[in-house]
């Protein structure tokens, strides 16, 4: 009668996979990225790695999404900042701009930018 | 890191095209890459994400887990070890059952039995066998 389904149920453990960092991608970038306070840069093997002090996590990034990173100074919005990466490339200037505001949105699920 | 502070040269052409605050961005994103090369082949921005909690770390302490799970498991080991002498003993006991212990003893009393019965079956055979 008085037995609650929680008592029935036993309560799965979380899975504890170490890459398992799945970002809310449903969370939209800001219109000026700005990068977090919190995050530290270094760079590593040639890849930029910002370290999450609050979230204890790690974040690679490769060269395009590193350029992207450093243009997160809060002045720049996404067609700005996809028409300077299509500086370098300028064949594929029409997929840029989307996956600049793909790799903007991303940075603003993991954290990385201030709100 | 301040990324509109490096202004390396640029070309003159591009100046007279863009805006400034346009080729302050390209600049600022080749110089804030910190070496990063935008080389190649366009490569879509991507990025990779681990929590530092779940990972161990090889050069800081040992977590308080594995040092729990060696102390057990020398302890489990230890009473393990101590079965076994119990085994020795007990074969020890075992060897003065079997009939070899038993003829010895019995030598005196009924073990006459057991030696007359070797001979008994080669007796009829013995000297035809041992000339042989």
């Amino acid at each position: 009668m008085g037995t609650s389904v929680e008592g029935i149920i036993a309560p799965r453990p979380a899975a504890a996979t170490p890459s398992a960092v799945e970002p809310n991608l449903a969370a939209a970038a800001p219109a000026l990225p700005l990068r977090a306070g919190h995050i530290v840069e270094r760079i590593v093997d040639g890849d930029l790695v910002l370290y999450d002090q609050n979230r204890q996590q790690v974040h690679v990034l490769n060269a395009p999404a590193a350029f992207v990173w450093q243009l997160c100074e809060g002045g720049h919005d996404a067609g700005e900042m996809a028409a300077a990466l299509a500086e370098h490339f300028p064949r594929s200037r029409e997929p840029i701009e989307s996956d600049v505001r793909e790799i903007l949105s991303d940075f603003s699920a993991r954290g990385l930018l201030t709100t | 890191m301040n990324l509109s502070d490096n202004h390396p040269s640029e070309p003159s052409r591009e100046a007279a095209t863009v805006t400034t605050s346009r080729r302050t961005l390209v600049k600022a994103g080749v110089a804030g890459t910190g070496g990063l090369a935008l080389r190649g082949a366009y490569v879509k921005p991507r990025i990779q994400s681990v929590n530092v909690k779940e990972v161990a770390h090889p050069s800081a302490d040992p977590p308080p887990k594995s040092v729990k799970g060696g102390d057990k498991g020398k302890h489990g080991v230890s009473p393990g070890s101590g079965t076994t002498p119990g085994p020795g003993l007990g074969v020890v006991k075992a060897p003065p059952a079997p009939a070899n212990s038993g003829a010895e003893r019995g030598s005196s009393a009924s073990g006459t039995n057991a030696v007359r019965t070797l001979p008994a079956r080669n007796g009829g055979g013995e000297t035809s066998g041992n000339q042989r």
